[in-house]
């Protein structure tokens, strides 16, 4: 097999300074390439010569919004990009006063934590907290 | 300032787990990294391929065109052979929405997982002779 990594996840924007600003400012990461259409996005701190990327594409009209249903829970259908976090609680606050959409309230169990949340044009995005490491 | 630290992983949802585990490892090749009846992960080059468990309800049809979905994040893996990749997945039963597209970018092809996921292969452009 020849497959050799994800070249990229990315996700219809409909504005791209919008979105770009949303990534950058809110969720701080930071720009790599940017053309008419595309934007590919890093984690601020990532230094690694081959770093996995946001992209986001911009379609320039509203992003179609499905919901789905999954037994008892709503999701969107697709993949979903979850961001790790060390402090799930100060981000999703800081979210909520930011404005941004929280999908889901913060959720907890031996896997460790996660909430649902939305970037401008209504994509679903995922913080996770993992569990503390044993002692 | 956000604590952000990563990416965790990027993840479909899928019917039957381990009809999903043999797909992603048997026919993509990657590595389990954990699995279980609710939660797997696979290593994709550094990064977590997660599949979520429905618990057994199929996955919703994903709208999409031979392009790719329309919605939700869209994973594309790299390759540096797309057109044997296509050959040998096509043999194992694995629908191809479109023929290879060549572009300035790259090559792209868009295919389905057994839930119906919708992936992408790509093949960066060769690097110009120096």
């Amino acid at each position: 097999m020849t497959l050799t990594a994800i070249e990229d996840v990315f996700y219809y924007v409909s504005d791209q300074a919008r979105a770009v600003a949303f990534y950058t400012d809110i969720l701080g990461m930071r720009v790599v390439y940017q053309d008419e259409v595309w934007t590919g996005l890093v984690l601020r701190d990532d230094s690694s010569t081959d770093p996995v990327k946001l992209g986001l594409l911009a379609i320039g009209e509203p992003v179609p919004q499905h919901v789905v249903q999954i037994g008892e829970r709503k999701v969107h259908p697709g993949a979903t990009l979850s961001f790790r976090t060390d402090d799930i609680d100060l981000d999703i606050a800081r979210f909520r006063e930011l404005g941004v959409p929280i999908l889901r309230e913060i959720e907890r169990g031996s896997w460790g934590a996660g909430a649902l949340f939305a970037d401008p044009d209504g994509n679903w995005l995922m913080l996770y907290q993992p569990p503390p490491e044993p002692t | 300032m956000t604590v952000i630290t990563g990416f965790q992983d990027v993840y479909v949802n899928v019917a039957d787990m381990d009809r999903a585990v043999a797909f992603y490892r048997d026919l993509l090749g990657l590595p389990v990294m954990e699995t279980s009846p609710w939660w797997s992960a696979l290593d994709c080059g550094g990064i977590r391929l997660g599949l979520h468990s429905t618990g057994g309800d199929p996955v919703p049809p994903i709208p999409h065109d031979a392009h790719g979905p329309h919605c939700g994040a869209v994973i594309t893996l790299r390759t540096d052979n797309i057109d044997a990749d296509v050959v040998r997945l096509t043999e194992a039963g694995v629908t191809f929405l479109a023929p290879v597209a060549h572009e300035p970018w790259g090559s792209l092809a868009a295919f389905t997982d057994p839930d119906g996921n919708i992936l992408k292969l790509m093949q960066p452009p060769m690097e110009s002779p120096a």
